[in-house]
Parts: C-alpha cells; structure tokens; sequence
C-alpha cells in the first residue's frame, strides 16, 4: 500500500493515514473485501509507532470503512452498510462547515448563503 | 560472567607486570650472581638471591601491585563505558567485589611467581637459591604487600585519569615504605620487614632467620583491608 | 494503565548547578516515547537517574514500579548510550557471549538474525568497530534481551541515514512485540515519525508531555490578516499561548477555545483567517523560548 506520510506537518499520524486509506479506497486502489496489511507489518513499512496504526486502523473501523476481522487481519468492508452511510454523512457535513466557513469569510450573511443552496438544490431537483 | 570482564579488562596490566617483574628478577639475579666484586667479597652464592628479594623485587613489586590496583568503573567512567556496565543488573558492590578480587590474586601471582623464579634464575647464572626460601620471601612479600595494591584501589577509586590515581599511588608507595624510617615509633611494627626480609637476614648466608615478622604482616594486611574498604564505599556513594 | 517510568518531583544538583529542578513525568506502558530537550536540559541526567549512574538530590523516581537501583529491574530492561561505547578489548562474539547469560529473555534466533542483518563481523573487535557498526552491535545487546523497557540515549547521534532508518525500523519492531520504547533525541522529525508519546523537558523541568496525536490536535496557528493590525494585547484571551504580529498579520499560537478566537477575526475585521497544524518543531521552538 502506497501511503506518503509527512509526520511534521502538525496532522497526527493516524489521522494521515485514516485518510490516505479513505482516498485509496474512493479512488479505487483499495476495492470492497480487499485485505489491508497486518498492524506490525505497516508499522515496519511506514517506521511509525505500531500504536499509531491501532489507532488509525481503528478509526477506520469506527467510520465502518474496513472491518477488523479478530486474527484474520483488516479488509475493506461493502460501501452499501449502514456504518459507510453515517460516515459519508460524517465526511459531507465536514465539506458543508467547511463551505459555509468560506462563505462567511468571504463576507457573505447566513441568509445569502441559505439562498444560494436552496437555489442551487432547487435547481437540481428542476433538472431532473 | 562479570569476573571475565574483569579479567578481561585487567589482562593487559597484569601480563605486563609480570613479564617486567620477570625481567627485574633475572637481571638482579644475574647481577648478583656474576659480578666478581659480589661474589668475591661473600663468597656466598645465596646472596645472589637474597640480594634480589631485599632490592629490586622488593621495590618494582611495591609499585606493581599498586599498579594492579588501578582501573575499575571510574576508570570506565574515562573511557565512556560505565553507563553501559551499571545498566546490567549487577550491583556495584558485586563489580568491585570483583575486581578487588581478581587484582588482589594477581598481585600474589606477581610475587609468587618471580620470588620461586629466582632459584631458576641463580641456577642458571652460576649461583643457587632454595626454593622453600624463596617460597617463603614470595608469600611473605604477595600478603604483607597487600596494602599496597589496596593503595592502587583506593587512589582509583578516587581520580578517572589513570595518571593521576598512578601518582598519588606511587607517592603513598613511597610514603608506606619509608613510614618506618620517618615513624621511629613505627618500627616496632616491622612493616617492612613484612614485605622485605632485611632485618631477617642473616649476614652469611643470607638465608632467614628467625620468626617471621607477624605483627608487621597482620598490620600491613588489616591497613589494606581498611584502605580496600574505603575505596569500595566511594564505588557506592559516588556519581558515576 | 501501567507505567514504566515515573518521577516525581525530580531534583539534581551538582554542586551549584541545578540539572534538574522538579522534574514529573510518567511514561505509559507499551509505545513509543520521545524525550525531548535542548543540550543541557537535564535529559541525560534523567536518564543516567533512572539507571542509577547518579543518585537523586531529592524526589522520587520509579523503574518498572521499583526505587532506581534496583538490580533485579536491569534484569527486565535495556540500554544504548548516546556514546555508544562499548568494551574495546572485546570482539562482537565475545561481548555478546558476555552480556547473554545475564537475561534469561535473550532469544538466540534474535541473536543469529540481527548479526546477519546488521553485517557484524564476529571476530573483529569492539575498538575496531565504526560508530554506525558500534550502534548496531549495541542494538543487538539490546534487542536481543526482548526487554519490557527500553532506553536509548540519542539513538540517531552520528549516524549516517541509512543506518539510522534501520535503528528506526528495529525499534518499531521491537514495540510491535510489547517492548516500551523510551529515547531521547534532538531530531525533531524523527520523534514526530516514530513517538506515539512525548515529553518535552526545558531547564530540568516537564513543559509539555502526552501522547503526540492529542498534543498535535490541541494546538494551532491561527493567521489574521488585517489592513490595519489591532494591538496585540486585543487578542490575549484565554487559550491564546503566543501573539505575535508580522507586518498584517497578527499570528498566534493557541491551545484552547481555537473557535472563539479564530472568530475574532471577522469580529476584528481581518481579510483573512487562517487556522493551521503546528509541527513538533515549531511547537518546540515556540515552547522553550516561552521560558
């Protein structure tokens, strides 16, 4: 597995790698049930701490994005279940704050910003 | 095992002091033995050996134990790798046990060894020595001379530079050794005559006589027990 | 949880001189710890403390649960100094077959292994040795003990790249198998990598210890542009660490409350804000020079 990690930039470890494995999973280098290395081994091949890795593998599993399988090792789980579902909700409300953040910087009101959505949904919802 | 490094680390100094202390003898033998002033005036070939046991062996012998007595875990300290000997679990008191041990048997060995040479020597050259005799001035000289190879451990155990602890030793050698001359109160103690059979001696022929000095002896070894205690209290207490 | 190490209260005077002064500090069982500290701000002290080089002025400090000094703990943990001396008048074989018999841990296929990937040469001796070949023998002393607790003084000191990553590589694996790994060092980057645990020690004294991810999560660099700065006394509210102003922007370092004081910005009408990771190294600098 290819992880480019950059230790001193201020992101934790694991979080670099919780979503390195996210993106190589959407950009299809890891697919449903393939297996991910074991805990040590990435931890060898990465040179980071093997907690660092616990960590990360298990946010992975909190946000149902592989499945920890006890001594068989960590394989993608199906993106249809329930758990990938409340992350891909977790991930879009990040992108929502993070855009409804731009926006008030870039000094427009809530109300304005509230129109653009409703606006662009609409607009959606008319194409179809 | 700790008592290989031990060993190990002491290997050098003591061949070293062997083989010069070997070298001391057979020339003092040799001198004595064949020099026609010498024989000519006693006519007595054991003085070959006696002179050598009274002089030069006695003397080298002083400073070689000291010698013997140098190194340890300040000298590790110099050298930079005492943080590697006191991480193993062995206490301190257990490598100085060591240590103390190893040296003080080698500081015999030292005497032993060229004291029972000596007859070999005087055979070689033309003269002749009793080996019991020389048996006895060996024994006499590794036990008695006990204080100073504890003088060695005592001045290592306070300096790291070899140079220093060696020449504070070397002083305290000297001091020890003329204590009876400079201490008239002292002499009843004999303690040179522990270490080297000068009063012993008989003029002709040069063998020894009468009771062997115990009291010089028991107190040259007890001063060396205590001067080998305080050295072992300083390995406990300090920084290293 | 269980510790491995724990100090309370430290002290160590040398004559004038106080090396350390206060010094408490915990290091968790199992992971990696990174100790780091300027030269002179009391780590080897610590360190040679806890080995019982040298005796504590006061305080308290515990090794696997017993007063420093104790021999049957240095049964259970290893060592590497930053020198990285070892006995000169000993070959690798020699050393190795010396050290052995003192832990009953030591796995021998550990031993065969690590001479073959570290390339000693048996038969040469230790005087011989260069410093990288040095450090490796020094590992395999160690790494072949399996000890619970490992301690390495500057492990990376004078090494070239390649073998530092294999210092590195090494260590991981020895944490993987349950050894707490505990090292000083100055390289930043390199605690960053491998430390899933720090402690941050300044004139004998603990100004920052955790484990790395919360620290890195706790702290950040907000970035405020304005056209016309205000003072930076406006911004010295609670969780703010450090402000500093540069040109139009006004930089600070925050621990807490990073929402509230990012929002002064728009309140303030900056340009711009900015919120940022801050690096270990950065963190460091901003840290030591506080005091």
């Amino acid at each position: 597995m290819i992880l480019r990690l950059n230790p001193s930039s201020g992101v934790p470890v694991y979080l670099q790698i919780v979503e390195q494995i996210k993106h190589s999973i959407e950009i299809g280098a890891l697919e449903e049930g393939d297996q991910l290395p074991g805990i040590r081994p990435l931890a060898e091949d990465l040179v980071v701490s093997p907690n660092t890795v616990v960590k990360a593998y298990n946010e992975l599993e909190r946000d149902g994005v592989i499945r920890l399988r006890h001594g068989a090792g960590a394989y993608v789980s199906e993106s249809n279940s329930p758990n990938s579902r409340r992350c891909r909700i977790k991930d879009a409300s990040i992108l929502v704050k993070n855009v409804v953040e731009k926006l008030r910087d870039m000094g427009l009101s809530d109300e304005q910003s509230r129109r653009l959505f409703e606006a662009e949904l609409m607009e959606e919802v008319s194409c179809r | 095992m700790p008592i290989y490094k031990v060993w190990r680390e002491s290997r050098p100094r003591f061949l070293f002091v062997l083989a010069a202390l070997l070298l001391v003898t057979a020339a003092s033998t040799f001198y004595n033995s064949t020099t026609e002033s010498v024989v000519l005036e006693t006519k007595d070939f054991h003085q070959a050996g006696s002179r050598t046991f009274q002089g030069p062996l006695f003397l080298f012998w002083g400073f070689a134990a000291m010698f013997l007595g140098l190194g340890g875990l300040l000298r590790e300290r110099a050298v930079g790798t005492v943080d590697y000997t006191l991480s193993l679990p062995v206490s301190r008191t257990r490598w100085f046990l060591y240590r103390a041990i190893n040296g003080a048997l080698q500081a015999l060995a030292v005497a032993i060894v060229p004291a029972l040479a000596v007859p070999l020597f005087a055979s070689l050259f033309g003269s002749d020595y009793p080996i019991g005799e020389a048996a006895i001035h060996g024994l006499r000289l590794g036990i008695g001379g006990m204080l100073f190879y504890s003088i060695g451990l005592l001045t290592s155990s306070l300096f790291a530079g070899e140079f220093t602890s060696a020449g504070l030793g070397i002083a305290l050698v000297f001091v020890v050794n003329n204590s009876t001359r400079i201490f008239q109160t002292l002499k009843p103690l004999n303690l040179q005559d522990a270490i080297a059979p000068t009063q012993m001696m008989d003029t002709s022929p040069y063998l020894a006589r009468g009771a062997m000095p115990w009291t010089g002896i028991c107190v040259s070894f007890a001063l060396s027990v205590v001067f080998a205690s305080l050295a072992w209290k300083l390995h406990k207490l300090r920084d290293f | 949880m269980n510790t491995v190490v724990e100090t309370t209260d430290l002290t160590k005077r040398f004559g004038e001189n106080t090396a350390l002064n206060g010094l408490t500090m915990t290091v968790p069982q199992g992971g990696i710890v990174g100790f780091l500290g300027r030269n002179g701000s009391g780590k080897s002290t610590t360190i040679k403390i806890l080995l019982d080089v040298i005796r504590r002025t006061s305080g308290e400090a515990l090794l696997l649960g017993e007063p420093t000094g104790s021999v049957a703990v240095r049964r259970r943990i290893g060592f590497l100094g930053e020198d990285k001396r070892l006995y000169p008048y000993m070959t690798v074989e020699e050393i190795i077959e010396f050290t052995r018999p003192f832990f009953s841990t030591w796995r021998k296929e550990t031993e065969s292994r690590l001479l073959r990937d570290f390339e000693l040469p048996r038969n040469c001796k230790v005087s011989s040795l260069s410093k990288g070949m040095r450090t490796k023998l020094g590992l395999l002393l160690n790494l072949c003990r399996h000890a619970e607790f490992l301690i390495l003084d500057e492990p990376s000191e004078g090494l070239d790249p390649v073998v530092a990553e294999q210092m590195l590589q090494s260590l991981v694996q020895q944490a993987a198998d349950g050894t707490t790994i505990f090292f000083s060092s100055h390289q930043i980057s390199e605690v960053e990598q491998i430390a899933d645990h720090i402690i941050v020690i300044e004139k004998g004294r603990v100004i920052l210890q955790g484990p790395l991810d919360h620290v890195q999560q706790k702290f950040r660099r907000i970035n405020l542009v304005f056209d016309d700065p205000p003072p930076a006394e406006a911004f010295r509210v609670d969780g703010v660490d450090h402000v500093s102003l540069q040109g139009r922007t006004i930089s600070i370092l925050a621990s807490r409350n990073i929402d509230d004081i990012a929002a002064l910005g728009p309140l303030l009408a900056a340009k711009s804000v900015e919120v940022q990771p801050v690096g270990l190294k950065e963190l460091f600098l901003e840290k030591v020079r506080e005091r």
